[in-house]
Formats: structure tokens, C-alpha cells, sequence
């Protein structure tokens, strides 16, 4: 009797949503775009998000996700958007909050962390700062974030003297491009080295960390200040994803769900 | 400082890059990419624009020194060196680069993904399969078959050979096998029906295909490794900069850094393939 009471209040509050997801979704006329662009996706990436993000959207109304492969025209793009979602790096997210007015709302998570750490993997002992200045670097993030790392790792002044990375598609190329000396440097998570040293374990042997980051906080899902109090719907449609089989959509983002974003976690 | 770099990049005699067919999507994507990269000026032939005639390109190539030609595309190449024995050339997306002559003045990225990578990257998705099949020709494969099978010993893996003469024979070859991996073999991609006599087979035996041609996962391959063309411009980029800033390089011709990846979760699921879940993060495309 008592399973027979919780399950019809448990089917009334799923009802309740449903409704007012639909409501939401058919009283919404103008169309609420999630403009994205992260450094740490790959580019060739973005058609397949694009045709993921949007199937999935599809579902809930006048929704559309909208990937950028090039910082300058993103940012140009969403200065006068006030109704919409933005998927953006940390690094990136701290850069043009301010200007943008931008209200951080949720963070990536990955293996139950909301911080990653970015490795320097060489097949030598030590990495040198005129290695970072002369070597091939492999890295799957954009050029400018990765000279961003590495100037913070080896405290460069001036990004000008890295001129030798090479963007690959995933950070396993990188690793692998290192392992079997098609590169001398990758720059890698942590996540993805622990897991290459799972399933390659000989080659594994033969790398070095040279260099660790602090601390980086996964990608963000922010909002312009103004659309904060209507964004509760899209939040959630986005949230939810990792309810769905749209869960290896995310995947494709490097993390395994979302999480509310608390503010002091983007004072470090 | 970056004044006096940039005045000495003028007084540097060009780099021509000769693409085969700019309209071809993939000359076009590694010509894009090299050029984003690259820092120092460049002119252009396109073989695939009328208006470049072989005249006008024996012209171009011969009159002037150049710091580099940068050939994309077997045909590129092939023209640069019979019309221009002596300069420095930098080649990509040739396919088996080894077919041509390669002097000291010759640099080139392979438009194969290397052996060991190929390899790695099959055991990565696949732990358990330990036994790979290849059709190959003893004309034009038989070195890289010996070479193949000492890098997949390594891993645990063995590679049963069947060599092609004049009739493709699978039948001793599949019941010995728990993969079948189509390799750049002339005698079967240049037949399409051996190419669909083998997918035809092994499809009835239950057996996965693994490849290197992209067109292959539509056809029920199950795992598909081929070159990043974006990364072969921003490779060839890299080379070339060596090159003109007389920087030693190590390999003349070297392995591609990225890869391409395609997964076909749905061919996996229906041979009943036990897969690493956590590889599916090394597909760039995952059909399901």
C-alpha cells in the first residue's frame, strides 16, 4: 500500500515536469541558442556535437547548439546575446566574464572531480625550458591554451619563443605521438596519462612527467546576467543530459556530467 | 626581434606548395591548414585549375630557386621531381610513398598511420582479439607483413598472413582468426569485388573487419584508423619550418602525429564484440 501511495506521487511529480517542460517549451517563441567553444575540443569534433547537442535538444522546444572553432568570432558572436546558454572553458570563462557579463551556472565533472590537471609527458627525465622552445609539442587543446599552460608551468613571459606545438585530435595521438618518438613532448590531462598507463603499459615505461599544472577546473556553463532568473529550463534540458542516452555526448566534451558551479571554486 | 625575423622571412626565396587537386576536400583541408600554420610567404600551383598547364608549371618550378616545394598529392609530387631534380621538396598524402625515389633533398610525412600505432589502437578497443588476419601480395607487401608481425609480437598479438596471387582464398585463413585487418594492398583495394568478397565473408563468419579506409565503415567494418588530413598540414607546416631554418631533423620521412577514428558501436554490438568502453573517448566517429 505504502510502495502503491509513493509510486502514484512519484508518477504526479514526473507528470508535473513533463508538463512543465512542455508548457515552457511551447510558450518559448524565441529560439535559446547554447553558443560553445572550448580550446580542449578538437574541431573536427564539432559537426558530430552539433548533430548530437541538436537531436537531443530537439525534444524540448526551439533549441539549437552552436559551435565555435575560432575564439575571436565567438566572442564577437555572443556580445549581444542575452538570451542563451554558453559552453566555454574555465581559462576562457575567467577571461571575458567580466566583460560579458557572464553568471557561471554549472561545471563539468569528471571521475567525480570538477578539477583536472594538464601533464608535460616527455620521453626524457627532465623538460627543460629550451625543450618547451625547440621541440615538437603535441597537445589536443587550441595553440593559445596550450601556450598558456606552459608559460604558467614554466613561468615563460612571453608565449613568442613556443612555436613548435602541433594540434592532433586526441590527447592519446599526443601520448602515443610521444611513446613511439614522433613527438618529444605531449601535453596531456592527468586523466588521460593514468589511463594510458592502464592500457599501455610498455609504453607507458618509456615517458616521463616533466611538468604539472595546478589545478584547472573542467568546462563551464554560464548565462548573460540578465537571462539568469529564465535559464532554469535550459539549465535543466542541459543538466539532464546525462540522463539520457545522450550521455556519450557529453563524453565527447571529456567530462561524465554537470554540476552546480560554486562561486569560490572559481577564485583559485 | 620579431622585425628582424619578419625582414629576413622577405629576403627568403618562396615555398611553392603544388597541390594536386585544391577542389579534392582533403588537399584542400591539409593546403589549409599548412598555410594557418606555416609563417613564411608562400605561391601556389593548383593542378587541379586549368589554367595551370604543364607548361606553365615546368615554367614555375624551374625558373626561379625556391627555400621549398611542398607537394600534396602523388601527382604533385611526381610532377615537382620530373621537372625539378635538385631543390628541396617536402611531400604528404602520397599513398605508399616508397613506390617513388627518395633522395637526400626529399622529406615527407607517410600517409600511413605507423604499424605500432595502428596496433596499439586496435588493442586499446579490442584486448582480447590476439589473432589478426592479412591478405597480402607477396610483390608488394611482403616486407611490410614481416615488419607488421614483429611489431604486433611485441603486444601479444599474432598476425596470420595469407598471400594474394591470382585468386583471393579466405577459406584456410578465417577459422584461424579473430580479426580481419585490410591493409593498402593494390591486388585487393584496386579489385572492389574482392574488396566486397572479403566484407561478404567475413560477415557471414562473424568476423570484424579492421581498416584503414574510411568509405569501409559504411560496409560493416568495425574499426576504421586513417590519417588526420588537418594534421598532416600542421605537421608538414612544422617540417617545412625546420627545413628553411636549416634545424636538424631526425626522420626525413615521418609518421603521422594525429589519427583518424571511427567505431562502429552497432557492427561491435551485433558480433557481440567484448570492447573497452573507456576507448570509445579515442573515436573521433562512432556509428551506431
Amino acid at each position: 500500500m505504502v510502495l502503491k501511495k509513493r509510486f502514484i506521487l512519484h508518477l504526479f511529480i514526473f507528470v508535473n515536469l513533463v508538463l512543465c517542460f512542455v508548457n515552457t517549451a511551447y510558450l518559448q517563441t524565441e529560439k535559446i541558442f547554447i553558443y560553445a567553444y572550448s580550446p580542449e575540443i578538437y574541431t573536427e569534433k564539432f559537426s558530430k556535437l552539433k548533430i548530437d547537442f541538436d537531436s537531443y535538444l530537439s525534444q524540448f522546444g526551439s533549441y539549437e547548439f552552436q559551435p565555435f572553432s575560432n575564439r575571436e568570432i565567438f566572442e564577437n558572436y555572443i556580445k549581444d546575446k542575452h538570451q542563451c546558454a554558453i559552453l566555454l572553458s574555465s581559462w576562457h570563462y575567467k577571461k571575458i566574464a567580466k566583460a560579458y557579463s557572464l553568471v557561471p551556472i554549472l561545471v563539468g565533472v569528471k571521475n567525480g572531480s570538477i578539477y583536472q590537471k594538464s601533464v608535460l609527458v616527455s620521453r626524457k627525465q627532465k623538460i627543460e625550458i629550451t625543450d618547451i622552445f625547440t621541440n615538437r609539442i603535441a597537445s589536443a587543446n587550441s595553440i593559445e591554451y596550450t601556450k598558456s599552460l606552459l608559460m604558467a608551468m614554466y613561468n615563460l613571459p612571453d608565449p613568442d619563443k613556443i612555436n613548435r606545438i602541433i594540434i592532433v585530435p586526441k590527447e592519446i595521438d599526443a601520448l602515443f605521438s610521444v611513446g613511439f618518438g614522433f613527438s618529444e613532448i605531449a601535453v596531456t590531462s592527468r586523466n588521460s596519462l593514468d589511463r594510458f598507463k592502464a592500457y599501455e603499459p610498455i609504453l607507458y615505461q618509456k615517458l616521463a612527467i616533466g611538468a604539472e599544472s595546478k589545478n584547472i577546473l573542467l568546462p563551464i556553463i554560464a548565462v548573460p546576467d540578465g537571462f539568469q532568473k529564465d535559464s532554469q529550463t535550459t539549465i535543466n534540458i542541459i543538466k539532464n543530459m546525462t540522463k539520457t542516452q545522450a550521455i556519450d555526448t557529453i563524453h565527447l566534451l571529456g567530462i561524465d556530467a554537470w554540476q552546480p558551479i560554486d562561486l569560490s571554486e572559481l577564485e583559485n | 626581434m620579431l622585425g628582424l625575423i619578419r625582414s629576413s622571412f622577405a629576403e627568403m626565396p618562396k615555398t611553392i606548395i603544388i597541390n594536386s587537386d585544391y577542389s579534392v576536400k582533403k588537399y584542400q583541408t591539409v593546403q589549409d591548414e599548412f598555410e594557418k600554420t606555416f609563417s613564411y610567404p608562400v605561391s601556389k600551383i593548383d593542378l587541379g585549375d586549368p589554367q595551370w598547364g604543364y607548361s606553365k608549371v615546368k615554367s614555375y618550378l624551374t625558373s626561379e630557386p625556391h627555400g621549398l616545394i611542398y607537394c600534396i598529392g602523388t601527382e604533385a609530387l611526381l610532377l615537382t621531381r620530373k621537372y625539378n631534380k635538385n631543390e628541396r621538396i617536402l611531400f604528404s598524402s602520397v599513398v605508399n610513398w616508397l613506390r617513388f625515389p627518395v633522395d637526400e633533398n626529399s622529406y615527407g610525412i607517410s600517409n600511413e598511420i605507423h604499424v605500432g600505432m595502428q596496433l596499439a589502437m586496435f588493442q586499446y578497443f579490442f584486448q582480447k582479439i590476439k589473432k589478426i588476419g592479412i591478405a597480402y601480395s607477396e610483390k608488394y607487401n611482403a616486407e611490410w607483413f614481416k615488419l607488421a608481425s614483429i611489431e604486433a609480437e611485441k603486444r601479444g598479438i599474432q598476425l596470420i598472413g595469407q598471400t594474394i596471387t591470382k585468386k583471393l582464398e579466405l577459406t584456410e585463413l578465417l577459422p584461424q582468426i579473430e580479426a580481419l585487418w585490410i591493409i593498402p594492398e593494390p591486388m585487393i583495394i584496386s579489385k572492389k569485388d574482392y574488396l566486397f568478397e572479403i566484407l561478404e565473408t567475413c560477415e557471414k563468419s562473424n568476423i570484424p573487419i579492421f581498416s584503414y579506409l574510411p568509405d569501409l565503415s559504411e560496409c560493416g567494418a568495425v574499426l576504421i584508423i586513417t590519417v588526420d588530413d588537418p594534421t598532416i598540414g600542421r605537421q608538414s607546416a612544422d617540417i617545412a619550418m625546420q627545413i628553411l631554418e636549416e634545424k636538424p631533423i631526425q626522420d626525413k620521412i615521418q609518421s603521422l602525429v594525429g589519427s583518424h577514428v571511427i567505431f562502429n558501436l552497432k557492427k561491435a554490438n551485433s558480433y557481440q564484440l567484448k570492447f573497452n568502453k573507456d576507448a570509445l573517448d579515442a573515436a573521433d566517429v562512432i556509428l551506431k
